[in-house]
């Protein structure tokens, strides 16, 4: 799939997540920044995705799924299994396309010519988007959709497990337990959920805004596994995972992450609680540009 | 253009009725609530990421004798809590204040973020009233002049840097006439209130009777001035950034089925889901832009228009509105 390491591709998400922001003048960096290992260690270590179906460069936009003509699917570029990654959050689409160009599934130019008007690589992204499976940029959506499909393949006797990559923020929306809480009530073994927990929303801190502790208590309250590990940590993420391929309940895997991760400004914007959208200062573009030269 | 008028508005309603409360869900100060949770620490609640619960929560304060406003980006206001609000809200005809950001294709955050059904939405709910907010000065007075209106109100509201263009306040159920004429008369709502003036300015060279009217209220729609205005006209065009099927556009509909007259031309978004973009790029691909309307126009006095190809703007870069806090 990919001779990089997860380290690597970690690095390589975070930087290419930069350049989109200094380029766009805005981005969703730091969600990038934080979840850089869990892709990595998903990509490089834990998923069997079969190769690419999607074209390194996509195609323009031609419309949204419509009655005469079927959009085309970000889930193309997941390759046709056995396993499959869900995104659920799509404020990571950045990170997801990142992704991608880093495990060469998606061609590099594409970040810039396709993330502009007409191109399918939207900030929020849609189910047309490379790589994304659900149109979930109203959160919370996902999960209980990859249940359905879980429960479907299960029942069509299908190899392999859906991995979905959760938000902490989206455990606040009541949905998000409903999925839960049927995953659990199925038994659904072939259903691993894999939670950003960064600790931040909009309006700051979510110990500040909307408390959600202790997460790991109540997922099993709510019938799961669970496993907890520093989500910066490739060797820790992976090791998880492999537990969580082999258990007989569903698992959720908690990575506690740093979204400042790899650039200085970040850890400023963290402590000023102003992390969900970067729009770039001018000094922070400098800063940015000048530590971009250092990696 | 006027830097956040809702903020400061939301402050000045507060300080004068202390029934006023105010709950966010995580957008509080994408929403210019943010000035009001700092002067009012005790009346402002974060409900968090969990809309439906929080359309309860509006119920609640509004049953113990309260008047709470729920700001958030309008697809977040109005679908995602939608039972909720049609149950627990409008039924009981309880006076909760829905504000909707980001109406129609004014954010670049795609399908999940474009509100083109939340007029729709909220008309179809019976005790409901709806308002759409077109500039600065319908959004500094909508909070005031709508205070008195005894059951829920949606209010479509505008954020970040919005233009002035009206010299009055918001009157509910009042449209405003903003071009006299005749023939040919343009019905505008919302955002695209500033490109109808411009067009119907510019057209008036060419076609002295053509007359552009503001509406704000849609639900109730109408007032005796419009309604006579309609029926004098030959031809109604209506512009929205909304569905066609569900806005502005139907409630004309609505009202020609029962009093028969002009023809109807509706711009607007025609029966289609959209995506991500800029405003200028999503204004033409979906075709409600200036020369959307233009044509439109054009046709209505029987001349061919100037038609534009929808993808002509491919490449363009994303542009943000500077007035407004981070968060899409």
């Amino acid at each position: 799939m990919t001779n990089k390491s997860a380290a690597e591709v970690a690095r390589d998400i975070r930087v290419s997540a930069a350049r989109w922001t200094i380029r766009a003048n805005g981005g969703y960096l730091a969600q990038a920044c934080g979840s850089a290992e869990i892709f990595a260690s998903l990509y490089c270590n834990v998923l069997d995705l079969g190769p690419s179906k999607g074209p390194m460069q996509p195609p323009k936009f031609v419309s949204v799924p419509n009655k005469s003509r079927q959009e085309i699917n970000g889930e193309l570029w997941l390759g046709e299994g056995p396993d499959l990654l869900v995104l659920s959050p799509a404020h990571y689409g950045t990170a997801q396309y990142c992704a991608l160009v880093s495990i060469g599934r998606l061609d590099e130019s594409a970040l810039i010519s396709e993330s502009s008007d007409g191109g399918l690589l939207e900030l929020i992204a849609a189910e047309h988007s490379p790589g994304v499976v659900v149109s979930a940029g109203s959160l919370a959506t996902a999960l209980g959709i990859s249940v359905g499909r879980a429960m479907a393949r299960r029942l069509q006797k299908k190899a392999g497990d859906i991995w979905v990559f959760l938000s902490d923020g989206e455990l606040q929306e009541g949905a998000t337990w409903e999925s839960l809480q049927l995953a659990s009530a199925e038994a659904l073994t072939n259903l691993k959920v894999i939670v950003d927990i960064n600790g931040m929303q909009v309006d700051g801190p979510m110990k500040e805004i909307m408390p959600i502790e202790p997460i790991g208590d109540k997922f099993a309250a709510f019938g799961w596994q669970v496993f907890e590990v520093d989500g910066n940590d490739v060797d820790a993420i992976t090791a998880a995972c492999k537990k969580a391929q082999s258990s007989d309940k569903p698992v959720a895997i908690l990575c506690r992450t740093k979204p400042w991760t790899g650039f200085t400004f970040l850890k400023k914007r963290w402590d000023d609680k102003k992390l969900h959208f970067i729009r770039l200062t001018e000094s922070e573009r400098d800063d940015l540009e000048k530590e971009m030269a250092t990696k | 253009m006027i830097s956040k008028p809702f903020a400061a508005a939301l402050v000045e309603h507060g300080k004068k009725h202390k029934d006023v409360v105010v709950i966010t869900n995580d957008l509080t100060a994408s929403c210019e609530a943010d000035e009001f949770a700092a002067a009012f620490p005790d009346r402002a609640f974060k409900g968090g990421m969990a809309e439906q619960n929080l359309a309860l929560t509006l119920s609640g304060f509004a049953r113990e004798g309260m008047r709470p406003i729920y700001p958030s980006f309008a697809v977040f206001t109005t679908r995602r809590p939608y039972e909720q609000i049609a149950l627990s809200i409008a039924y009981p005809n309880l006076p909760v204040r829905l504000v909707g950001f980001l109406p129609g294709l004014t954010t670049p955050g795609g399908v999940s973020h474009q509100a083109i059904d939340d007029i729709g939405l909220m008309k179809q709910l019976p005790n409901m009233t709806v308002i759409e907010a077109s500039d600065a000065s319908d959004m500094s007075s909508i909070l005031e002049q709508t205070y008195l209106i005894d059951g829920p109100v949606y209010i479509r509201a505008l954020r970040g840097l919005v233009p002035k263009l009206h010299q009055n306040p918001i009157s509910i159920g009042q449209s405003r006439e903003i071009f006299q004429g005749g023939k040919v008369l343009v019905l505008v709502s919302g955002s695209l209130t500033a490109a109808a003036i411009n067009v119907v300015s510019e057209l008036r060279k060419e076609f002295a009777d053509l007359a552009l009217i503001n509406i704000n209220t849609i639900k109730p729609f109408g007032d005796p001035h419009l309604f006579a205005q309609i029926k004098a006209a030959q031809t109604v065009i209506t512009y929205e950034n909304h569905l066609v099927t569900s806005g502005l556009a139907s409630e004309v509909a609505m009202h020609l089925a029962q009093n028969p007259g002009p023809r109807l031309i509706p711009v607007g978004i025609n029966d289609t889901f959209t995506h991500g973009g800029g405003l200028d790029y999503l204004l033409n691909f979906y075709g409600i832009d200036a020369e959307a309307l233009k044509n439109a126009i054009y046709v209505a006095y029987g001349k061919a228009g100037t038609s534009t190809k929808s993808s002509d703007h491919i490449g363009g870069k994303i542009e943000l509105n500077k007035g407004v806090a981070e968060g899409l």
